[in-house]
């Protein structure tokens, strides 16, 4: 056996492994399962738990957001001021390759709303140079704009899964740490683990109607809120500020 | 016509530290924000309770208000 022969062998045994090793994380197990803190500083901070459900065999990512710390209730406050913290609900995203959907469980004015479209398109750019290690996972920084809010996120490639919270996914590896860049909206990985079975899976209700995108901002932020003024008591008048957009999506394609 | 200061907490009388209550034409704010369940404001109305002559008589608006809503007698849709 002459040495280039040898060569050639080593050098296909070793592409051999590398390809496997790439795809272990994910081929091993079929399942996998994360859990992220979420921290909304938004005017009532809160946080929430939330997990994310992935089945590589049905190309399948579940992200569900569960009600977190506000209560449901109406307060008046010591200076006359009145807090209405509207109903909660667990909440949910779904995304299935198969079709290029995504499917969200919304909750606007205190009622549900299933809202698909199309998988968004995240164009990220990757900071090579930009290297943290958060817990025990080497991480990589990307940035992303995604309607209407600039992202920095941090993903490992120590765990070759292109999924993340939230809508975000595409990246060479698990999101560990994203927040946008005022820190208003954070989402950090907490544990994770490969399955074997989707016993453990949560199961979804099946949706009867589904609104789109268009609907879901005119829903959220198209109406200016109204209250049934002949319930007021005579010599109490009413007047409405328009609120400006401040959830999570706050621009969309085809306002650009 | 008496015209009274009163200090602050008179209604979020809006923001302001001192508001001006006219004995004849008093009058004092009480606003409402609503938060959904990610703690984002989803809607906020003023309120503006005429004919008040006190701190304690805008108190007292300001908890009928907030009893109206308690009851679902007024929403915010």
């Amino acid at each position: 056996m002459n040495l280039s022969y040898l060569y050639i062998l080593k050098t296909i045994t070793f592409l051999i492994a590398l390809v496997f090793s790439f795809g272990s994380y994910a081929q091993k197990a079929n399942f996998f399962e994360a859990t992220y803190d979420v921290f909304y500083n938004t005017s009532v901070p809160n946080t929430k738990k939330s997990l994310l459900q992935i089945d590589f065999e049905n190309h399948l990512s579940t992200f569900f957001i569960y009600k977190g710390t506000l209560n449901a209730g109406i307060k008046k406050n010591e200076d006359n001021t009145i807090s209405i913290t509207e109903k909660g609900a667990d909440r949910y995203i779904k995304i299935n390759y198969n079709d290029d959907s995504l499917i969200s469980k919304e909750q606007i004015n205190g009622r549900p709303y299933y809202l698909k479209e199309k998988i968004p398109s995240l164009h990220w750019t990757i900071k090579d140079s930009e290297i943290k290690n958060i817990g025990n996972l080497k991480c990589k920084q990307a940035t992303l704009k995604f309607r209407g809010r600039d992202y920095i996120a941090w993903f490992t490639e120590e765990i070759p899964i292109s999924e993340g919270p939230y809508k975000f996914n595409g990246l060479p590896g698990l999101i560990v740490l994203i927040h946008d860049i005022t820190n208003r909206y954070t989402w950090s990985l907490t544990s994770y683990k490969s399955l074997n079975s989707n016993e453990a899976f949560i199961k979804l209700e099946k949706p009867k109607k589904f609104i789109n995108i268009n609907d879901y901002v005119d829903l959220r932020y198209g109406k200016k809120k109204k209250l049934n003024s002949a319930r007021l008591p005579r010599g109490i008048g009413v007047e409405y500020l328009k609120i400006a957009r401040n959830g999570i999506e706050i621009e969309f394609d085809w306002e650009n | 016509m008496v015209v009274a200061l009163i200090a602050g907490t008179m209604g979020s009388f809006a923001n302001t530290s001192d508001i001006e209550v006219n004995a004849d034409f008093g009058r004092c704010t009480v606003v409402v924000t609503q938060t959904n369940s990610d703690g984002e404001v989803t809607g906020t109305a003023l309120h503006t309770v005429y004919n008040v002559n006190s701190q304690a008589e805008c108190d007292k608006a300001a908890t009928e208000i907030a009893t109206l809503y308690q009851l679902g007698n007024l929403q915010m849709k």
